[in-house]
């Protein structure tokens, strides 16, 4: 039986994963955690075989960040990123720090054992890619990296000249790639723009890729 | 006809154009330039040419006044020939004269000329003075003597002190003064905005004044651009925080309309085995058993998690305790950096230290929070260096704009301080 700590912030969403968990038999819980900031300690004291880590949890503490932690001094931790947050770049993160697997979450317990099962038993399981959603008239695979990560900055609020220095570029390249933004999308002005783009969680601000 | 049998008062027509004509290009010779040497070369046969066929003709009038006046052979011969020819001569050093002052003219347009020079400065919007080292003006155009006028009372006479009363000196006239030092720039009083500049150009030493109104018009639009667009992106900020209270709860929704969905599924298993009296009834209780407890943790009301009581729970989990000494701030960003910096001095104090404890003082002066976190653990060896957890703990205070310092001696001591009215968002 393995020991699965899951680290969520959402007490609904803890209690379901809870009850996914205690479906199989295979699986013993341990006390939840709400913030990934606590994972690395209680990993420390306590006997864990598998993670199942939410990414954005309590204390704005990033689950990505403390998985990377965990991978490094306890690499013998399996680890398992479950999030229902479209964000592009979650994946790439996960597979650079060495996550296991990665899990967008649904509401069926089968899925989630499924992805268990299969990472316990020394699989690596991922998503082809992030979901494909819709911002305006474009969809999330229309976007350049770049683009996106510009996209980031201004759902933050940042004017051009702030996301220029944060990504290192000119401010008339930030204003061409926002113009480009919204020729894909087509939305009227770069608030709609912002608007719209943190409603559909294509990029999360407070999120910063390491 | 020949000229001979012309009537008497042509004939001194023709002699006073010719004379005329002599005398035209004797004028023109001295009103072209010295550069027009070919012109000059060919005038002074002209004028021979007309003065000799006006003194051969003249004889003719005087013969015709005066009959026993000797008339030499050529005189004779030349008032013989057709009329035509004396008239094609006159014409042809007419035209020649037209000529000659047409391109005299076009000349003195296409050529620069200290003149020439001086009425195109004066005809610039710009202001420019140039001048010897010493001061003394060499060019200066209207704009720049206006200028002069406007802002000090004052002719240009001197560069070198008009540059020193642009840098220093007071303005009349309701001009005021925008800028000092080497770029001096006034706003006149109506409404133009003029900037000086001085430079040394091998010897000579330009001063130019620029209409910056235009400039001074767009930086101010451009400001006006700029706070319109600091409002929207406060207000994108805004946004933010309540779209992700909205996010959550949706996913809260669903994720209810989930557990919801088990309560269903039990109860048609449980329909199920009634009628028909199959499936594993132990099973059957485990879903009742998972969705009582989902509905008495639904109907338990839900009580905000304060991320300090989470870090208490979270060590007493793994049997640690942690203290905490003071008044909390009411910042939440400040909140959640104590709790997470809670985190990884507790992670840390455990690691390093063996700690049990975890102290965390809270000081609030007029100025500045400042928590200090220690614990009962074993005191560092030497200095600590900051690794991963610490370098980005450091990194989100500082991006809150707070500082992070660290102790180890007599005791290990983490310290962030953050001012009271300076704290930005992580």
């Amino acid at each position: 039986m393995y020991n699965v700590l899951i680290v969520e912030d959402d007490p609904m969403a803890r209690k379901l994963l809870e009850i996914f968990v205690s479906t199989s038999e295979k699986y013993h819980l341990v006390p939840s955690l709400d913030s990934a900031a606590m994972a690395e300690l209680y990993c420390m004291t306590n006997q864990v075989d598998l993670v199942l880590m939410d990414v954005c949890t309590a204390m704005d503490m990033s689950g990505i960040e403390a998985a990377a932690k965990l991978k490094k001094n306890y690499p013998a931790i399996k680890i398992i990123i479950i999030t229902s947050q479209p964000e592009y770049s979650y994946i790439d993160q996960a597979r650079k720090i060495g996550v296991e697997s990665f899990w967008y979450k649904e509401p069926t317990a089968e899925a989630l054992l499924k992805v268990m099962d299969r990472t316990m038993a020394g699989e690596s399981i991922y998503p082809d890619s992030a979901p494909v959603i819709r911002l305006g008239a474009a969809l999330s695979e229309d976007f350049t990296e770049r683009e996106l990560e510009v996209l980031r900055e201004l759902v933050s609020g940042k004017t051009d000249a702030a996301i220029a220095d944060t990504l290192c570029l000119s401010v008339t390249r930030v204003k061409q790639h926002i113009q480009h933004i919204r020729e894909k999308t087509q939305f009227a002005n770069r608030t709609e723009l912002a608007v719209r783009a943190r409603e559909s969680g294509l990029v999360i601000s407070d999120y910063k890729p390491m | 006809m020949t000229y001979a049998l012309l009537p008497m008062p042509l004939k001194t027509t023709i002699v006073t154009f010719l004379f005329l004509t002599m005398v035209a290009g004797i004028c023109t010779s001295i009103f072209v330039g010295k550069k027009q040497g070919r012109v000059k070369q060919i005038l002074l046969p002209v004028c021979t040419l007309a003065v000799s066929a006006m003194m051969l003709l003249y004889t003719s009038v005087i013969r015709a006044e005066r009959a026993p006046a000797h008339i030499p052979a050529v005189s004779l011969w030349f008032e013989q020939q057709p009329v035509i020819f004396p008239v094609l001569i006159a014409g042809a050093i007419a035209s020649f004269f037209i000529m000659v002052i047409t391109e005299e003219f076009k000349r003195r347009r296409n050529t620069i000329t200290p003149s020439s020079i001086k009425e195109s400065l004066d005809q610039l919007e710009t202001g420019l003075c140039f001048s010897q080292p010493n001061g003394l003006v060499l060019l200066t155009n209207h704009r720049m003597n206006e200028l002069s006028h406007t802002l000090f009372d004052t002719a240009l006479q001197n560069a070198n002190l008009f540059w020193e009363t642009l840098v220093n000196s007071e303005t009349v006239n309701g001009t005021i003064r925008i800028a000092s030092g080497d770029h001096p720039e006034f706003r006149l009083t109506d409404g133009n905005f003029w900037s000086f500049h001085r430079d040394i150009l091998d010897g000579v030493i330009q001063l130019t004044a620029a209409n910056t109104t235009r400039q001074h018009q767009l930086v101010g639009e451009l400001q006006d651009k700029h706070r319109d667009l600091e409002a929207m992106n406060a207000r994108i900020r805004s946004y933010g925080d309540k779209v992700d209270e909205y996010i959550i709860a949706r996913e809260r929704l669903e994720t209810r309309v989930n557990l919801h969905g088990f309560l269903g599924q039990a109860l048609l298993m449980t329909r199920h085995y009634l009628q028909y009296e199959s499936g594993n009834p132990q099973k059957i209780i485990d879903i009742w058993q998972r969705n009582i407890d989902v509905l008495r943790m639904e109907a338990e009301p839900q009580q905000e998690t304060d991320t300090l009581a989470s870090l208490r729970n979270a060590a007493r989990a793994i049997g640690m305790r942690v203290h905490m000494q003071g008044q909390m701030p009411a910042n939440v960003q400040i909140r959640k950096l104590i709790a997470s910096m809670g985190a990884e001095a507790l992670t840390n104090a455990v690691r390093h230290a063996g700690a049990k404890q975890l102290w965390i003082d809270v000081e609030e002066t007029d100025s500045e929070y400042i928590i200090c976190y220690t614990n009962d653990g074993t005191v560092p060896t030497g200095p600590v260096t900051e690794g991963g957890g610490l370098s980005t703990a450091r990194r989100k205070v500082e991006a809150a704009g707070g500082r992070m310092k660290i102790e180890t001696f007599p005791r290990f001591v983490l310290t962030m301080i953050f001012e009271r009215e300076v704290t930005r968002d992580v």
